[in-house]
């Protein structure tokens, strides 16, 4: 680790959220606030690179979250810094626009002084490990378009060194021509231009006198001035070139091919139809064409060449934009015109031609438009598994424990900080004398022998005998545990633990018993005889209340009444059933069905992603017209169905949902979706 | 009045803010820089002054500082007033602001006692 503390800016409103994060990360970071987003994007603009983090919260005065978001992917600053957005709004939309907008990570209230430490420090590492695998591709991708490059310069050079010349002559027009084109893309977008197509002409222009490998040796380097003869076979090489490519045993449709083609062919053609082989106008000439004939001449202006001397950067600029080497482009000029001052410089600096940032710039780019979307995708789905686990363990009423050994933490379930009166996290747990006292010694040596064992031998399920010592009182408890391997190596992860109290087994039997007849009991008062999933009673006890719930369904069964008068109420209840066999499986663990009574069903789903839930409403639809009946396959069924996306009160979504609900069955749709937005809605 | 008293007379958690900030004295500085917080008086002039927009966030702001220092019964009603300011429509948001008021004078007269 270097002494130097990496750079946190944190950016929320409230100047006791602040105060508190930075009491928690001072020790280790260097802090930085600013209260609302504009200040924030300001200090981006000059300092974004100094940050290894930023803690973002959304609502925000003058600018918020989202915004510096926004402003933060336009400047491409998110491509470097990672965001860990802070806010207290735990709404799935927020948290998904957030991610979508390029936010690494998700820090829930209240905040813990361990999560948010581990967080920012994996976030750090993360984006270290991107940002190396990044300049790793880089490297290599310039690597090999270094030596393809070379290959065509050791072609286009072999035609200069026949033709007397130095080799530069390649060099410069490629470099000419990036910048103009460059230059062009800046001020229109009238050509579709994209940095990969900059990036091939520029390399093809290498190729624009090939032609000349034609041409006898005494016309082409003949001093002094053709003769009409002469000239005429000089001129060509343009169309000379062209079928040279055009020959060549590979895919004309080829990008580098075809550009080459048009460059070869149509560099000597002028805007106005007087130039050759074809006479072409205007934009009729491939705007590669177009480009590289200026790129050609300036050079040829400026160098020295057998016929003539060099002319100064200022002559030549006379000469092109006074039309004397033939008309061009007028947006062309002008971009001419934008890039002198630089070619000016660039004539007395012999390398000037060979750098080659901005084409890293746009592989980064690419490599970003590939890599960073699948990311977001991984961190929200990792979120999601994340929130899942803990609900489970917060709720559990064993002792659950994990332990992770490459960083020698021991992380405790609620119920088990709680039973054993230590906290959730405890680092260097053999050396933590709270852990320690809870354990009888006796029974930690016989569980590390275990553990030794599943070690030694890459096993994954354990299990053994503890005492540990709760509330003063020592207690029985069964360990049951898996190790967890990863990699080809091998790798031990992690030890997952459930602990939980070992009573004598008649106490055991006589809980078992009691339990069941309260499971019992519980599952016949809350179960419809007819399709033995939930009833009306359960969600009136359990689902109507429910608050900040994100979706809720209500289903009817289409003309279900001529089902009942034509088949009778027999097949009337295999109907509802299979129905209800049907959703019930259709939706997730986490989703509740429930009939509502008659015909009519509802669904529940607490936390669920919008288009997911449009999705899943379609699938129950068609999951439903798809079932049959053993007794009667002619049978089929359909459903009509409401949807409310809130989140919102069960209670008063499915009102609406119910109001959909009718309107699908009167209209021809089989569904109807809503989304509620904060007390308004939109279909 | 002890910590913990003080977390039992407005109706905080205290294990659950003592193991997250480790320890009882960072709480202890955190609530009293809480009395000179100056969200709840912003969010009274804003209502006052009927300015929604700045209601909402004043009062979204307080909510998160409860949050984090797990004033649980101020968290409550601070998080119904948000809810009713959200988006600037609303009807009458007197009765949840009164219950704010409550909450907020019983913690601040806790606080105060705070040894």
């Amino acid at each position: 680790m270097s002494n130097i503390k990496q750079k946190v800016l944190i950016v929320d409103d409230s100047a006791m959220n602040r105060a508190l994060l930075e009491s928690m990360l001072e020790d280790q970071f260097e802090i930085v606030e600013r209260e609302n987003g504009a200040e924030a994007v300001e200090l981006l603009r000059e300092q974004a690179s100094e940050f290894s983090v930023l803690l973002l919260d959304i609502q925000m005065p003058v600018l918020d979250g989202f915004g510096v978001l926004e402003s933060m992917r336009r400047n491409k600053w998110i491509e470097d810094l990672p965001v860990i957005m802070i806010s207290s709004e735990t709404g799935s939309s927020f948290i998904e626009q957030a991610y979508e907008l390029g936010a690494t990570d998700y820090i829930s209230r209240p905040f813990d002084e361990a999560v948010v430490r581990r967080r920012i420090e994996n976030t750090i590492l993360l984006s270290a490990r991107q940002r190396q695998l990044t300049e790793i591709v880089v490297d290599q991708i310039r690597e090999k378009r270094k030596s393809d490059q070379m290959m065509i310069s050791i072609l286009a050079h072999s035609v200069e060194f026949r033709n007397g010349e130095s080799g530069q002559h390649v060099i410069h027009i490629r470099a000419l021509t990036r910048l103009l084109l460059q230059r062009l893309l800046q001020r229109t977008q009238q050509y579709p231009l994209t940095p990969e197509d900059i990036t091939l002409i520029s390399t093809a222009s290498a190729l624009h006198d090939v032609g000349k490998l034609s041409i006898p040796d005494e016309v082409l380097n003949k001093p002094g001035r053709y003769t009409e003869e002469e000239y005429a076979v000089m001129k060509q090489h343009a169309a000379a070139g062209a079928e040279m490519i055009r020959a060549l045993p590979y895919d004309p449709n080829e990008p580098l091919l075809k550009i080459s083609y048009e460059i070869c062919r149509w560099h000597h053609e002028r805007y106005d139809g007087k130039g050759y082989p074809d006479g072409l106008q205007g934009d009729a000439i491939p705007i590669a064409a177009q480009v590289v004939a200026m790129a050609d001449v300036y050079d040829a202006l400026t160098s020295e060449r057998c016929y003539k001397k060099a002319f100064s950067h200022e002559q030549a600029m006379e000469m092109i934009l006074g039309g004397q080497c033939g008309a061009f482009n007028p947006l062309l000029l002008d971009c001419l015109e934008d890039i002198g001052p630089e070619l000016k410089h660039s004539l007395s600096d012999p390398n000037w031609a060979e750098q080659d940032d901005e084409q890293d710039d746009a592989i980064t780019q690419q490599l970003h438009k590939y890599g960073l979307y699948s990311t977001e995708r991984r961190l929200l789905e990792q979120e999601y598994t994340r929130q899942r686990l803990h609900f489970v363990l917060d709720y559990a009423n064993d002792i659950f424990c994990s332990y992770m050994p490459q960083d020698e933490t021991l992380t405790l379930n609620t119920c088990g900080a709680a039973q054993l009166g230590l906290r959730t996290m405890i680092e260097h747990p053999l050396r933590d004398p709270a852990l320690l006292a809870c354990v009888e010694e006796a029974s930690l040596a016989r569980f590390l022998e275990t553990v030794r064992a599943v070690y030694d031998h890459t096993r994954s399920d354990f299990r053994c005998e503890m005492t540990l010592i709760c509330g003063g009182t020592p207690c029985r408890f069964h360990c049951d545990g898996r190790a967890v391997w990863v990699g080809s190596e091998e790798r031990c992860v992690g030890l997952i633990m459930k602990l939980s109290p070992a009573e004598d087994r008649a106490g055991d039997a006589e809980r078992a018993r009691l339990s069941r007849t309260i499971s019992n009991y519980h599952k016949e008062v809350y179960t419809d005889p007819v399709t033995g999933i939930q009833n009306r009673r359960y969600y009136d006890d359990h689902l109507r209340g429910m608050t900040e719930v994100d979706a809720v369904a209500m289903m009817d069964v289409n003309e279900f009444k001529h089902i009942n008068d034509t088949y009778g109420h027999l097949v009337g209840d295999q109907v509802l059933r299979k129905i209800a066999e049907v959703l019930q499986r259709s939706v997730r663990r986490s989703d509740a069905v429930v009939r509502f009574g008659g015909d009519e069903f509802v669904a529940v789903f607490p936390d669920i992603p919008e288009t997911k839930f449009r999705d899943k409403l379609q699938e129950l639809e068609t999951a439903v017209r798809e079932a049959a009946l053993p007794d009667h396959p002619a049978l089929r069924v359909s459903i009509s169905v409401g949807g409310v996306y809130g989140p919102g009160r069960v209670s008063h979504m499915i009102g609406k949902a119910d109001d959909l609900m009718y309107r699908a069955k009167r209209g021809k749709d089989d569904i109807v979706i809503t989304t509620v937005v904060e007390g308004g809605e939109t279909s | 009045m002890t910590l913990m008293e003080c977390y039992q007379a407005f109706g905080g958690d205290y294990n659950s803010v003592t193991e997250r900030l480790r320890g009882e004295e960072r709480v202890a500085k955190f609530l009293r820089l809480f009395l000179r917080d100056d969200s709840y008086a912003n969010l009274a002039a804003a209502l006052d002054s009927g300015d929604n927009d700045t209601a909402f966030r004043m009062a979204h702001t307080l909510k998160g500082v409860c949050q984090n220092l797990a004033l649980d019964r101020l968290y409550e009603s601070s998080a119904a007033l948000t809810e009713a300011l959200r988006g600037g429509a609303h009807g009458d948001v007197s009765g949840l602001w009164a219950r704010v008021q409550q909450d907020y004078q019983c913690t601040v007269d806790a606080v105060q006692q705070l040894d």
